[in-house]
């Protein structure tokens, strides 16, 4: 079961879940409470629909903006999942409501007639444009489109979209007559739009006036570094904890790119001079990490995510299974371990291809013979170079069950890797009986 | 797991917004019809059929004061 410090978090979090409800219904319970009524329960349903879609893509925004009081009860992955899943829900309602109101009143050129009034026409384009964005979203990868151009893309439509459905609804929705709605109206378009200015155009700046100098970079393995960060003279290294992410934008200059992108940190937050992620030459981008020099700026953002032991402090006894470059936030565990001394069991089942994939693997044989934590590392590699003796092949059901000693209870595992990886450790711990609450999985790509 | 939580809180989150958009639609009805406010379809909540139809740009206040008016009536009164 989790522990108290989890149980806080799951007490906050469930209250955000009030909360976002709360606000997403307000408006319509004020709507139905003290607006009137058309007289046909289809036309007051697309009413309905419209004013809870309108509210949701307004708290779309509060679920995006990383802000932290949000996002710490679950964990930036599965927010960003909901925030997902909430588009496709508010674009379900908002698609329906021009079906409805013209079903109520059998007025069905709301819907495609062209002689309507301008405003409705706005309506139309807002939800063509929600349409849009959200399909991009969803399908993101199967079009082809890469990381930075969706966000430019998403980042455009939607302002757009809260701004249209905003203006379409406050000059054609009856229950806007009302004061009362007017001003929630008004005070939710206003939050929207500045929680979003704040969260894309406002904290970049303060980020990138207060940014970060590369102090060090480190070749780990053919096509693996890594970039330590430590804050400008005078200022405070963010706090964080081990396993979590941060978001870092390079300053390089030289014709580097500057973009923004989420790795793990891999160091320990024992240590405040600087902090650090490893990082693997996976694309166009991550392939320039070799050229960043010493002295490089970089806005860093964290730390972000709940994949991290320190929230459950009475679990003593732990696996860790990382897929190749997924090492990084449990190495950051482990550091923080040695960092304060602590003594629980850690048995690390680390996969790679073959020996040329491994990093930190010095490290960890010091760690495994300093005995804090009680760390024992088993290398598994899926086609090994001659002369390997250690294990082979995947980490399956056998080697899980084999290598923690036959007992699986009480034990608590920490999986982090490709997706591949982590769908197959997820069946194989399944498949043994280990409970949903043992298992805790970093889901690292916020588009998957 | 949180993958699976994640889809539970999703999913009570979604049935729980819509039974009560569902709920408050039948509500205003009813609301409505206790009040003596319901009429057939076009007459009642003249405002925004009004302006739907580019009779009128804009509608001041609330539509409680125009209620008891016919579709037209009203219309004229704000145009």
């Amino acid at each position: 079961m989790p522990d108290n410090a989890a149980y806080h978090g799951n007490t906050r979090g469930i209250l955000l879940v009030v909360l976002y409800m709360a606000v997403a219904i307000t408006p319509l319970i004020l709507a139905s409470v003290y607006g009137y009524p058309y007289g046909h329960v289809l036309y007051d349903l697309g009413r309905s629909f419209a004013l809870l879609g309108f509210m949701i893509i307004v708290l779309q925004v509060f679920l995006a903006a990383r802000i932290k009081w949000i996002e710490q009860p679950y964990g930036f992955d599965i927010l960003i999942r909901f925030h997902r899943n909430m588009g496709i829900f508010a674009l379900l309602l908002i698609l329906a409501h021009p079906f409805l109101l013209a079903a109520g009143s059998g007025r069905w050129a709301l819907v495609l007639g062209p002689a309507v009034s301008p405003v409705v026409w706005l309506g139309r384009i807002t939800l063509a444009v929600l349409i849009a964005s959200v399909l991009l979203s969803v399908y993101q990868r199967s079009l082809g489109l890469k990381y930075e151009p969706w966000r430019l893309v998403h980042d455009i439509l939607s302002p757009l979209i809260i701004v249209g459905a905003f203006v379409h609804s406050f000059m054609i929705g009856a229950d806007l007559n009302l004061a009362l709605m007017q001003g929630i109206w008004i005070a939710s378009a206003i939050a929207a739009v500045s929680v979003f200015v704040y969260h894309r155009l406002i904290r970049p700046r303060i980020l990138r006036k207060h940014a970060y100098r590369v102090t060090e970079v480190v070749p780990e393995a053919p096509g693996v570094w890594t970039v330590k960060l430590a804050p400008a003279a005078g200022e405070p290294l963010f706090d964080y904890l081990p396993g979590q992410f941060q978001f870092i934008t390079f300053f390089r200059n030289r014709g580097l790119p500057e973009e923004e992108h989420h790795w793990t940190i891999s160091s320990s937050p024992a240590g405040r001079d600087y902090v650090s992620s490893t990082i693997k030459a996976l694309g166009d981008f991550t392939s320039t990490m070799g050229q960043t020099r010493v002295g490089d700026r970089a806005a860093v953002h964290g730390g972000f995510g709940r994949f991290s032991y320190v929230l459950y402090p009475k679990e003593r006894d732990l696996v860790f299974i990382a897929g190749g470059i997924g090492i990084t936030p449990l190495m950051s565990m482990i550091r923080h371990m040695q960092d304060t001394r602590d003594t629980r069991q850690v048995l690390l089942l680390y996969a790679n291809k073959d020996q040329s994939g491994i990093v930190f693997s010095r490290e960890l044989s010091e760690i495994e013979a300093g005995g804090h934590p009680s760390l024992r590392v088993v290398h598994v590699l899926g086609s090994p170079g001659p002369g390997w003796k250690g294990e082979t092949g995947f980490v399956d059901e056998e080697k899980i069950l084999r290598l923690c000693g036959d007992d699986l209870d009480g034990k608590i595992f920490y999986v982090c890797g490709p997706s591949g990886l982590i769908d197959a450790v997820l069946d194989a711990l399944t498949g043994l009986g280990v409970e949903d609450y043992r298992i805790r999985i970093e889901i690292f790509s916020f588009l998957d | 797991m949180r993958r699976t939580e994640l889809r539970k809180v999703t999913i009570l989150v979604i049935a729980v917004l819509v039974s009560i958009a569902v709920f408050m639609a039948i509500f205003r009805g009813s609301a409505g019809d206790s009040r003596g406010a319901s009429a057939e379809p076009g007459t009642l909540v003249c405002g925004e059929n009004a302006r739907q139809n580019s009779q009128v740009t804009r509608v001041n206040g609330s539509c409680a004061g125009v209620l008891l008016f016919h579709h037209h009536e009203k219309c004229a009164a704000h145009e």
